[in-house]
């Protein structure tokens, strides 16, 4: 009787300090276990994380120079893949530019496989044109002037008016590559903004403080640790439970 | 094939896709303006804003071909769809970018969307079973079958005023 109480006592003991000393990691892993369950719902994979100091933590830094094209006032760069026009993000996965037409009221944005149309006004994209709409071949260059757009791929040469419906081919001398440009500071900045914010979603966060991982390898140990301390709580408790019977 | 840094999977080219719908000789494309009423009704089938002002579509008869795009997961998914009579005749991944899900690109899932058509509350009228772990995939294919069937009636009821 004597001997079973006091593991009774033990038990109760170390049940007590284990809820205690691992409280904190447990509550994390469980809310954040939670939301997880319910990414969907709360949309968390399309979610963002802006706040500066999450995405230094994160070390979000673009891995390569950008690349700028400029046409009269306006500015294109491709940082990483994502386009931007005027400092506004087009769209994502263009890691090249070959060419950038400012025509009074649209631009034209070419990569080596698309092109972007855009509204100069709203900078809304009127259209994003792949291989169903552009002729055959990867595009080396682009202009524009009075006749319309101009377009050399590696098939040929080609025209299109200035709304891009549809292209015919002509014979002409090879346009020349698109001249690169620099981004001011204010212009890295405004860019740099947003193409940090675009690349961690509070799924990503969400996942990585529930295994640890958001805080190193000392993260990944306690999360384990509270792992196991739920187990043994449960265990501790169970017995607790039934030597009370 | 140029822009492939990322994890591209070209299952087929938009242009090829486009010629084998036609069989070798598509119409000229024409193009259906996203603005007005017609944009709130592709932000409400998409659940955001569409991320352009127009789309290219080709139209023989009562069959028209859409090229279009929607974000998966975090990654585009181009799909190309084809409408018939107001119904899904096929719909198929032409490129898929993400790392996960690409299992919506095998006809088990993509045969689900055949004889599809669009109901008053612009829902699919097939049922679309899920795949475990490609969900966000999973409903952007059933958004971009919605979308087609859309803009074809869209297409249609301008031909006919």
């Amino acid at each position: 009787m004597k001997r079973s109480n006091s593991r009774l006592k033990a038990s109760y003991h170390w049940h007590r300090r284990i809820g205690v000393w691992l409280c904190l990691p447990i509550v994390l892993v469980a809310i954040t276990g939670v939301l997880l369950n319910h990414s969907e719902f709360f949309s968390f994979d399309s979610r963002l994380v802006s706040t500066s100091a999450i995405l230094d933590w994160y070390g979000m830094e673009p891995k390569s120079e950008p690349i700028v094209l400029r046409a009269e006032t306006n500015w294109a760069t491709s940082l990483d893949g994502s386009l931007y026009v005027n400092g506004k993000h087009i769209a994502q996965q263009v890691p090249l530019l070959t060419g950038f037409v400012d025509f009074g009221s649209t631009l034209v944005v070419s990569s080596d496989s698309h092109a972007y149309l855009i509204e100069k006004d709203s900078l809304l994209l009127i259209e994003k044109l792949g291989s169903e709409s552009l002729p055959s071949g990867q595009i080396i260059s682009s202009s524009g002037d009075e006749s319309g757009i101009h377009i050399d791929t590696t098939s040929g040469q080609y025209r299109a008016e200035k709304d891009l419906v549809s292209f015919v081919q002509e014979e002409r001398a090879p346009l020349p590559a698109a001249q690169r440009s620099v981004l001011n500071e204010r212009e890295y900045q405004s860019v740099l903004v947003d193409w940090r914010g675009r690349g961690l979603s509070m799924t990503r966060v969400l996942r990585d403080i529930h295994t640890g991982r958001f805080f190193g390898s000392i993260g990944v140990f306690i999360v384990d640790l509270a792992g196991i301390a739920l187990l043994l709580l449960a265990g501790t408790g169970l017995y607790n439970v039934w030597k009370l019977k | 094939m140029p822009s492939l840094a990322w994890c591209d999977k070209v299952y087929q080219e938009p242009a090829e896709f486009i010629n084998e719908v036609f069989a070798g000789a598509p119409p000229k494309a024409a193009m259906l303006p996203i603005i007005g009423e017609r944009r709130k009704v592709a932000a409400e089938i998409l659940d955001h804003r569409p991320s352009s002002l127009r789309t290219r579509y080709w139209k023989v008869g009562n069959r028209s071909a859409w090229v279009l795009e929607e974000i998966g997961k975090t990654k585009p998914i181009t799909a190309g769809i084809v409408v018939e009579n107001g119904q899904i005749d096929d719909i198929r991944v032409l490129i898929y970018r993400e790392s996960h899900g690409g299992e919506v690109r095998h006809s088990f899932f993509t045969q689900q969307f055949t004889g599809a058509a669009l109901d008053q509350e612009k829902r699919l009228t097939e049922t679309i079973d899920g795949i475990s772990g490609a969900t966000l995939s999973v409903y952007a294919m059933r958004k971009l079958a919605a979308l087609a069937l859309y803009f074809d009636r869209e297409v249609k009821e301008n031909e006919e005023k």
